[in-house]
């Protein structure tokens, strides 16, 4: 079929030579000559407009596509001046197809010696490629709506490992701008102590192509180091090749301090009951050697078989107090214990505990002294006792057989207190403010064996009688233990654990 | 047996497994002593070494750990056997009584190292 017409026959066979070039790459091509008139009309051309080469060879441009008529006044008529000029991305709607398409438009002069004989175009149809391009907008678009209200902190690298992207989440964290963040800058707000080891298993995973799992600590825009876990994924195009890698980041902070506390707290146990172990089989030793000892001997003489009984019957007494403090401590922790208030003396009970104390304390060859007058109130006399109790039994136990004294005396505002002094190893004041928290011991369970809730218990008693308890001490110099309590506690009731 | 005298030493901080000790050993005719902590107890060997020596771990004062440490360094050839609730805690190859005791190995231990009369 004839595409070609009115030209001179070299014109026309250089037209048909670049029409085969052409349409192999799957374009359209036209030419046109002086007068606007099409000299070329390719079969591309005619899929693209519908229209036949017979139909538009020898007719003006823009009588058959009114809407090209400024194209030709500008374009096609300084190509024929002998300009080279483009069109891209226009879009048309061309009636005889029905179609609204978007096209790119390559304009050239053919010369004839050094004159401009036509205009050659080639039409390239990038209808297609323009909705790809749109739809990947679109999806680009999404991913960054998405990535921005998502709650962890992204991050994108390429192939270079240079991050090229982290969403707002991150930016808002971190307090920095996307190009203060931007290539390795995002470095500066990691921890120096976890940097080296950051960048190392950042760059390996690179290397490798591997996903990577890390913590580190990062700034936050407060200032604040927290803590992270950044997973890092590597990314590949449709077709296998290598883009970098994709990345979140958790703050876990808030998991790592539950973590600690909960590891703290199972070794507590762990070593409460070690401890509770040790305490419990002790007393248990007088017991078993006196039944297992009563069996082979067989005492004879009832009076020695009594007198042996009654050694047991004291032992197995210690074993069931020691028992019956290991569930207290259970239920003081539990919480909701109940408190009986009625009027006692303070004074009094004092007194009646050193007595109880004066076996113990001869046998540590302690001297215990009494400061009292009488100091009444409302408290609960079982608790009280054992508040009293636990400081002299400790003040006892690491005295080193010097003197304890005990002092009560009411004070002006309706309180009292009650001061326990000795003169012993003492507390060194970094272990001061713990030794009143559970399982805490300011000394080595090597040389003071126990269960180290003493003070715990005492604290929580105190407190829930709306009282104060606090420890005054050098190292060498004894401890002074000071209890005040209010005469009346307001909050006559519960303990909360 | 030259050298050390013929009594066990029983060394503890808790008075009620010091007295039960003390009173079986001698029912049973044994020499027994005691004493409250390590500090005590190398005053008592001072005077005179034991044939055994039946050591607390956890005390005041001076430790069992540190009485063994200190019968180290100036050996006076006194058997040792470990006394104590934790016995995870005991020193290797020494002999040990794991409280609460058995009668019947206390004695076959004394028996073992106290010298015939």
């Amino acid at each position: 079929m004839m595409r070609t017409g009115a030209l001179p026959p070299q014109q026309m066979l250089t037209l048909q030579a670049i029409d085969r070039v052409v349409g192999a790459a799957g374009d359209a091509m036209i030419a046109f000559d002086r007068d606007l008139r099409y000299v070329h009309f390719s079969a591309g051309m005619e899929r693209l407009t519908g229209m036949t080469a017979a139909e538009v060879l020898g007719r003006k441009i823009y009588e058959l596509f009114p809407f090209l008529r400024e194209d030709c006044e500008r374009l096609h008529a300084a190509v024929l001046r002998g300009e080279t000029h483009s069109a891209e991305g226009r879009s048309y709607d061309i009636p005889e197809t029905g179609r609204r398409g978007t096209y790119d438009a390559y304009y050239s002069p053919l010369f004839d010696g050094d004159t401009v004989v036509a205009g050659v175009g080639v039409v390239r149809d990038t209808t297609e490629l323009k909705r790809v391009r749109q739809e990947l907008q679109e999806t680009e678009n999404r991913f960054r709506n998405m990535a921005d209200v998502a709650p962890v902190l992204l991050w994108m690298a390429g192939t270079d490992s240079l991050c090229t992207f982290f969403n707002q989440t991150w930016l808002d964290f971190t307090g920095r701008t996307l190009e203060e963040e931007w290539g390795v800058g995002w470095v500066e707000g990691v921890h120096f102590e976890d940097l080296q080891r950051c960048m190392d298993v950042y760059q390996a995973a690179f290397g490798r192509r591997e996903r990577f799992e890390m913590e580190y600590r990062i700034r936050r825009s407060d200032g604040q180091w927290r803590w992270v876990l950044d997973r890092g994924t590597p990314r590949y195009t449709p077709d296998g090749t290598f883009a970098g890698f994709i990345g979140s980041c958790a703050d876990i902070t808030e998991h790592k301090r539950l973590e600690a506390e909960l590891r703290q707290a199972v070794q507590a146990r762990d070593e409460f009951l070690s401890i509770a172990a040790h305490e419990l089989r002790t007393p248990l030793t007088p017991i078993q050697l006196g039944v297992q000892y009563l069996l082979r001997s067989e005492p004879r003489d009832p009076k020695v078989l009594t007198q042996k009984l009654h050694k047991l019957d004291e032992h197995v007494h210690r074993q069931a107090q020691l028992v019956e403090k290991l569930l207290d401590v259970s239920r003081l922790a539990a919480g909701g214990l109940q408190l009986e208030l009625s009027e006692h003396d303070l004074d009094e009970i004092v007194r009646a505990m050193l007595q109880q104390f004066a076996d113990e304390a001869r046998r540590a060859e302690c001297e215990l002294l009494l400061t009292s007058v009488p100091a009444r109130g409302r408290w609960d006399r079982g608790r009280l006792e054992q508040i009293a109790s636990n400081l002299i039994a400790n003040a006892i136990k690491y005295g080193k057989g010097a003197p304890v004294e005990v002092t009560v005396e009411p004070l002006g505002d309706a309180r009292v207190r009650l001061a326990v002094r000795d003169h012993g190893i003492g507390i060194a004041v970094e272990d001061q403010p713990r030794v009143f928290e559970r399982f805490a011991r300011a000394v080595s369970v090597r040389h003071f064996p126990g269960f180290g809730l003493g003070l715990w218990i005492t604290r929580t008693l105190v407190e829930a009688m709306n009282g104060t308890v606090v420890v005054e001490s050098r190292p060498g110099e004894g401890a002074l233990f000071c209890v005040e309590l209010p005469c009346s506690p307001s909050l006559a009731g519960v303990i909360s654990g | 047996m030259a050298g050390r005298s013929s009594y066990v030493l029983v060394v503890d901080d808790d008075a009620g497994v010091r007295d039960v000790i003390v009173e079986i050993l001698r029912s049973e005719g044994y020499r027994a002593e005691e004493a409250r902590d390590g500090r005590e107890a190398l005053a008592v060997m001072e005077r005179a070494p034991p044939c055994l020596l039946l050591l607390d771990l956890m005390m005041p004062a001076m430790n069992g750990w540190q009485v063994i440490d200190e019968l180290r360094a100036r050996p006076a050839g006194v058997a040792v056997c470990i006394l104590t609730a934790s016995p995870s805690q005991a020193p290797a190859g020494l002999p040990l009584l794991s409280k609460p005791v058995e009668l019947d190995q206390l004695l076959t231990l004394v028996s073992k190292h106290y010298p015939p009369q």
